[in-house]
């Protein structure tokens, strides 16, 4: 049985290499183009898959999009998962770095990876655009390689805090968060934002990436009389929490940031969701973003866009600018160039500040689930 | 304050009665085959994804959706399912080191537990992610202004029989003379005409259906699943086992119960205690192994020379 399948697996492969071998002349004598790589980092396995396959898919389209055109390189896109996990991370920037072809990298939905990842592109001096990890710290650190495509999670606590104290009116908020740089960067901010607000913080609470029960935390939070509960992780955990929250008749408002933006956490969550509300960045129209929505269509990815598709999708179209002014042989000019450049794209103009922080500002909007999808409430 | 404190009384008993049901397993693995069995968290959290996939299985062929008798049936599928599992992996794996020393079995049984849960996660339908887990009991009661979901009491109850079950056969069944004869002493007991290898399968299935309870209970008490939760439910039904005494039935309910209230104990009392409960787990895990490396319940070991 097994010799059978392996004679049949043997079979396949050879047919799988005849076929390259058969197509490889045509394809040389069709694009004498130099050949270059692109490295995409992020989670494609794991509890936050749905946002690293959007992500990677927003890659791969920006690279084909060149390859069709005329750009002068022939380019191919090399994705690689992190599975939310530091140590796979920084294994994946390592093959990356240590490939000869690969220009420069885009990476990360997930601050502790990027945050482990960072000094291994520095020391190659290899360009990293961020795409997806919000931490502070990212950017703080002004590693000349790095620059980063989306706000803040200050950007995005900030709204969020002003809001839950004004509109909706929340006096004495719980903050449950994972005790990642990612979860306690959030915890603190929202505090600060909203303690200056005038607004008092019941209790704090971090739980590990990975715990599975928060009812302890919780009814503590149901006895010391919180009117929402302010949640800093990510998708996983977000829907375990809320659905424990709502199971010991906690009736609170659940809020955070994009963090647990994601239709998996309704998935997770199942009814409880109802009501949840996060921040997140508000959808700008432009005309490329709606041709990048159309062009996503008409690709027909196995997976949905998912909020960060936009993001990569112009980290690699920054690249791929920069990369065609500067040409690949001088890294550090690249990571110059891209640190000086004025991009238009789907996210509007991107330029970036003395640490690498995009400028493109941000206008935040409530999303809430109601009947089992997020939709916009508005500020 | 009342109703908080009884929430919490709730969470512990509950918590107490999963951890009961894996760290069972380890205890009795441990006290017939002197083989510390590392892939018992693993080998539980299988029959959660049993139960998903059975159910999926059921309802698109023959029975409604909704139906309480799919998921009452895949549970069973499950626990008989995850049983036999357990006496594979005995048969595969572990019967091979039988007379080895104890170390090589349990480096063995580590790998075997990588082997499970990637198994798990290439297997079945985009297995990296987690799953919702539904609750086996929707429904609850009220005592006061306390709701309290009839599924937990359900996982005490369930945990409480089995507990008794197990006394039981293990008591008052020619069956539980026979392991714990082998238990006692594998070579006599062989001169009493009791075949080992048959009482040693018999035990894992025993040990991996009752771990197979605990581990649809975690995933229906946590309300998802995921391929990796085996390495905590495996730790900490081990370190139970472990502060009870490896080998003592007692001693594992003792310490899933102990390990479960300082969990919630600390949680309830210390600020920011959220982030250490595992580190006040694992200190009582030291503390232990220190002032009584056998555990509460356990015997010392003896050397054989």
């Amino acid at each position: 049985m097994t010799r059978n399948n392996l004679t049949r697996r043997g079979v396949i492969g050879a047919f799988g290499v005849a076929a390259a071998v058969a197509l490889a002349p045509s394809q040389i004598l069709a694009q004498d183009k130099p050949k270059i790589k692109l490295g995409f980092i992020g989670p494609v396995s794991g509890g936050n898959a749905m946002q690293g396959l959007g992500a990677q898919n927003g890659f791969l389209l920006a690279i084909e999009q060149a390859n069709a055109g005329d750009y002068p390189y022939q380019i191919e896109g090399v994705a690689l998962d992190d599975a939310s996990d530091p140590q796979t991370g920084v294994g994946a920037a390592l093959k990356l770095v240590n490939d000869p072809e690969v220009v420069a990298a885009i990476g990360h939905w997930n601050s502790p990876v990027a945050l482990a990842t960072m000094p291994v592109f520095n020391r190659f001096q290899m360009p990293l655009i961020v795409w997806g990890a919000i931490s502070p710290k990212i950017t703080e650190q002004n590693l000349p390689e790095v620059t980063r495509v989306t706000p803040t999670l200050l950007t995005e606590n900030k709204p969020l805090a002003e809001w839950a104290a004004d509109v909706l009116g929340a006096k004495n908020v719980a903050i449950v968060s994972d005790t990642s740089d990612y979860g306690a960067g959030n915890a603190g901010a929202f505090e600060t934002f909203f303690t200056e607000k005038g607004g008092a913080i019941a209790s704090t609470d971090l739980l590990p990436v990975g715990t599975t029960d928060f009812r302890a935390a919780l009814t503590k939070i149901k006895g010391s009389g919180a009117d929402a509960i302010y949640f800093g992780g990510v998708i996983t955990e977000a829907g375990i929490l809320r659905k424990q929250q709502m199971e010991i008749g906690l009736d609170i408002p659940m809020i955070g940031i994009s963090g647990f933006y994601d239709p998996e956490f309704i998935a997770l969550a199942g009814d409880a969701a109802e009501g949840t509300m996060v921040s997140y960045p508000a959808a700008q129209s432009n005309p490329r973003l709606d041709q990048m929505h159309a062009d996503y269509t008409a690709r027909g990815f196995a997976e949905p866009e998912s909020p960060y598709t936009k993001y990569a999708y112009d980290a690699t179209g920054i690249l791929l600018a920069v990369i065609k002014d500067v040409g690949i042989d001088d890294k550090v000019a690249l990571a110059a160039a891209i640190r000086a450049i004025s991009y238009d794209g789907v996210l509007g103009t991107t330029t970036f500040d003395e640490t690498g922080q995009t400028q493109v500002p941000v206008e935040i909007e409530i999303k809430v689930v109601k009947d089992g999808q997020w939709v916009t409430k508005g500020m | 304050m009342d109703a908080q404190l009884a929430q919490y009384l709730m969470n512990w008993l509950v918590l107490g009665s999963i951890y009961t049901l894996v760290a069972l397993g380890f205890s009795l693995l441990f006290g017939v085959l002197d083989v510390i069995h590392f892939s018992h968290g693993d080998v539980s959290i299988v029959a959660p994804f049993v139960v998903l996939a059975t159910v999926q299985a059921l309802i698109s062929t023959v029975l409604p959706a909704d139906s309480i008798a799919a998921l009452v049936l895949a549970c069973a599928v499950a626990i008989v399912a995850v049983g036999l599992v357990g006496v594979l992996l005995d048969w595969l794996v572990i019967r091979r080191f039988r007379n080895a020393p104890a170390m090589m079995a349990l480096v063995a049984t580590v790998a075997l537990g990588t082997v499970v849960r990637e198994l798990i996660r290439t297997f079945y339908p985009q297995g990296s992610n987690p799953k919702p887990f539904p609750r086996l009991i929707e429904s609850s009661v009220t005592f006061g202004d306390l709701p309290v979901p009839l599924f937990s009491l359900f996982v005490i109850g369930v945990s409480v029989l089995m507990v008794a079950v197990l006394f039981m056969v293990m008591g008052h069944t020619r069956l539980g003379v026979r392991i714990r004869a082998v238990a006692e002493d594998r070579n006599i007991a062989r001169l009493m005409a009791i075949r080992p290898d048959r009482i040693f399968a018999v035990t894992f299935f025993i040990a991996s259906a009752v771990g197979a309870i605990g581990g649809i209970f975690f995933a229906s008490y946590a309300g998802v699943v995921r391929f990796d939760f085996g390495v905590q439910l495996g730790l900490i039904g081990f370190s139970a086992a472990v502060i009870g005494g490896l080998g003592s039935m007692q001693g594992a309910i003792l310490g899933s119960l102990l390990i479960a209230g300082i969990d919630t104990l600390v949680q309830a009392t210390m600020a920011d205690g959220a982030s250490y409960r595992l580190v006040f787990s694992f200190l009582l895990v030291i503390l232990v192994l220190v002032l009584k490396p056998s555990g509460i319940l356990g015997k010392p070991i003896m050397v054989k020379v």
